[in-house]
């Protein structure tokens, strides 16, 4: 058996609501898990609320470690939207503490969200990129945004990659 | 300190826990299963996990 991982999501003010296993990352206007992007849209020129997401593994199955954790994003946005998180492969901030989810510009999520899967890990875990979980637990909070120009065209349809490595 | 208790919800049924390890114990109406059960995640996650092993017992035979 191999380790059960599911993504969880935190929403509103500190502690906030920890939403387990979410069945989409849509963004938009509301901060919820697995908003309605049609009734919550992004306005052109506004950002998204952010989204806090965790990989948060349920049962080690088995396994002696999860680590390597990697986060990217395939399929193009729609024109002058951009997306951004505080997933990186260098130069890593370490664990953010969670704060309300804003749809102000992000201070948090400040580089452009990969689109291929990257070299190496780009989210921590105990605000590490070299760090393991070896029970149940989860990684550092990624943060990631939708940031929009006053001509940003109606959204995508995209698709985030969440992955790991585990040793049996 | 926190300035509201945290609240845990399930993402499948929406059921609120008032902890984690409710949220462990529950069994979710719309799975039967616990989400510590690997099946609770659903075939696309069994599917990958499935794959996951062959690839590592591929590995290691190499």
């Amino acid at each position: 058996m191999a380790a059960s991982v599911e993504i969880d999501e935190r929403n509103g003010a500190p502690a906030g609501t920890l939403v387990h296993n979410i069945t989409n990352s849509n963004m938009g206007s509301v901060d919820d898990d697995s908003l309605d992007p049609l009734s919550f849209p992004i306005t052109p020129g506004d950002s998204s609320f952010e989204k806090w997401q965790q990989f948060h593994v349920t049962n080690m199955g088995g396994s002696s470690k999860v680590y390597n954790l990697k986060v990217w994003r395939t399929t193009a946005l729609g024109a002058n939207a951009s997306h951004v998180t505080n997933a990186r492969e260098t130069s890593y901030g370490g664990a953010p503490t969670y704060a309300t989810p804003t749809d102000s510009v992000s201070s948090v999520a400040t580089q452009a969200m990969p689109t291929t899967e990257p070299t190496g890990p780009n989210l921590g875990i105990g605000g590490s990129l070299s760090g393991e979980l070896t029970a149940t637990g989860s990684s550092d909070y990624l943060v990631h945004q939708i940031q929009t120009t006053g001509s940003a065209t109606a959204g995508a349809s995209c698709t985030m990659h969440y992955q790991y490595d585990e040793v049996a | 300190m926190p300035s509201h208790p945290e609240t845990h919800l399930c993402g499948r049924c929406r059921a609120e826990f008032q902890d984690e390890e409710e949220y462990f114990a529950h069994e979710c109406p719309k799975t039967g299963l616990s989400p510590t059960d690997p099946a609770h995640f659903g075939r696309r996650a069994r599917r990958a996990s499935q794959a996951a092993l062959e690839r590592g017992a591929a590995a290691q035979e190499n």
